[in-house]
């Protein structure tokens, strides 16, 4: 298998958590796409990395459009969010939903042969210097109130 | 007490313990809040995160239980990595919770935790 067919490989073991996660917790069906479909650039989309070491160096980005954060949020916290609190809780709930997505892949990701450590997530407020880093592999998952784009980057080496 | 650096999964917990009948005394954002705010409170139970920034859950934990070995402590985590859950049973964890976690499961956990005797006394 190529290097470039293992990290899609890789990704997609990602991306198929998030699309049981978006389902299981919010009820939210999603399906793979290519990341230059409309919508992509219609509204504000939210942005979180996470990290990754082991069997490779880089990391994984998501951009989520607002609407489907704003979903997540409503599934996982009925309770209305105070409005000063909304922006912090979008980003949180974004940076929560890949720890939780990241943390389900774990295992599987090491049973497909890709050991590889987490780090927490965190949140970001836009595009940071890619200087360091190769945008690899993008994957687009499309659900009916926005996509999510799944982007791994390697070190460059 | 609710240790975890996300302040979604903090408001995702605080309901569900206070729907327990539980008083949540502190939360703490991480490992070394968690040390001091279980020094000052003594909760009865806490709540620990396991990834967190710096002084992780790990840590923590190890660090509460040396000082204070009847603390009863239940890991919340997302990693599905059994290595860690056995790591934290072998520090003196009662038990674990997966994320994302019903609300089922959380009480359940924390009956059967609360129930169990602080080594202290054992």
């Amino acid at each position: 298998m190529s290097e470039k067919t293992q990290l899609r490989d890789l990704l997609e073991c990602v991306v198929e958590r998030a699309g049981g996660f978006l389902w299981e917790q919010v009820g939210l069906p999603a399906e793979f796409g290519r990341p230059d479909e409309p919508a992509r650039e219609q509204e504000r989309l939210l942005m979180a990395t996470f990290p990754v070491t082991g069997s490779l160096e880089g990391r994984i980005t998501v951009r989520a459009a607002e609407r489907v954060v704003t979903k997540i949020l409503n599934a996982m916290i009925p309770e209305p969010v105070p409005a000063e609190e909304e922006e912090l809780m979008l980003q949180e709930t974004l940076r929560e939903t890949l720890n939780i997505i990241i943390g389900s892949s774990t295992e599987m990701l090491r049973r497909r042969g890709y050991p590889i450590e987490v780090f927490p997530p965190f949140a970001t407020a836009g595009e940071e210097s890619e200087a360091s880093y190769q945008e690899d592999i993008e994957i687009t998952l499309h659900t009916q109130t926005g996509s999510m784009h799944f982007v791994l980057s390697l070190v460059n080496r | 007490m609710i240790v975890d650096d996300s302040l979604m999964a903090r408001r995702m917990l605080k309901p569900i313990l206070e729907e327990a009948g539980h008083e949540v005394v502190m939360e703490a954002t991480g490992g070394k809040e968690a040390i001091r705010g279980y020094k000052l409170h003594s909760p009865d139970l806490v709540t620990m995160d396991i990834t967190m920034p710096g002084t992780d859950g790990m840590s923590a934990t190890k660090e509460i239980l040396r000082e204070f070995p009847e603390a009863r402590i239940v890991m919340v985590t997302a990693l599905r990595d059994q290595n860690k859950i056995l790591e934290a049973a072998g520090l003196g964890a009662l038990n674990y919770i997966l994320k994302p976690y019903s609300k089922d499961k959380v009480f359940a956990v924390l009956k059967e935790a609360l129930a169990e005797t602080p080594v202290k006394t054992r």
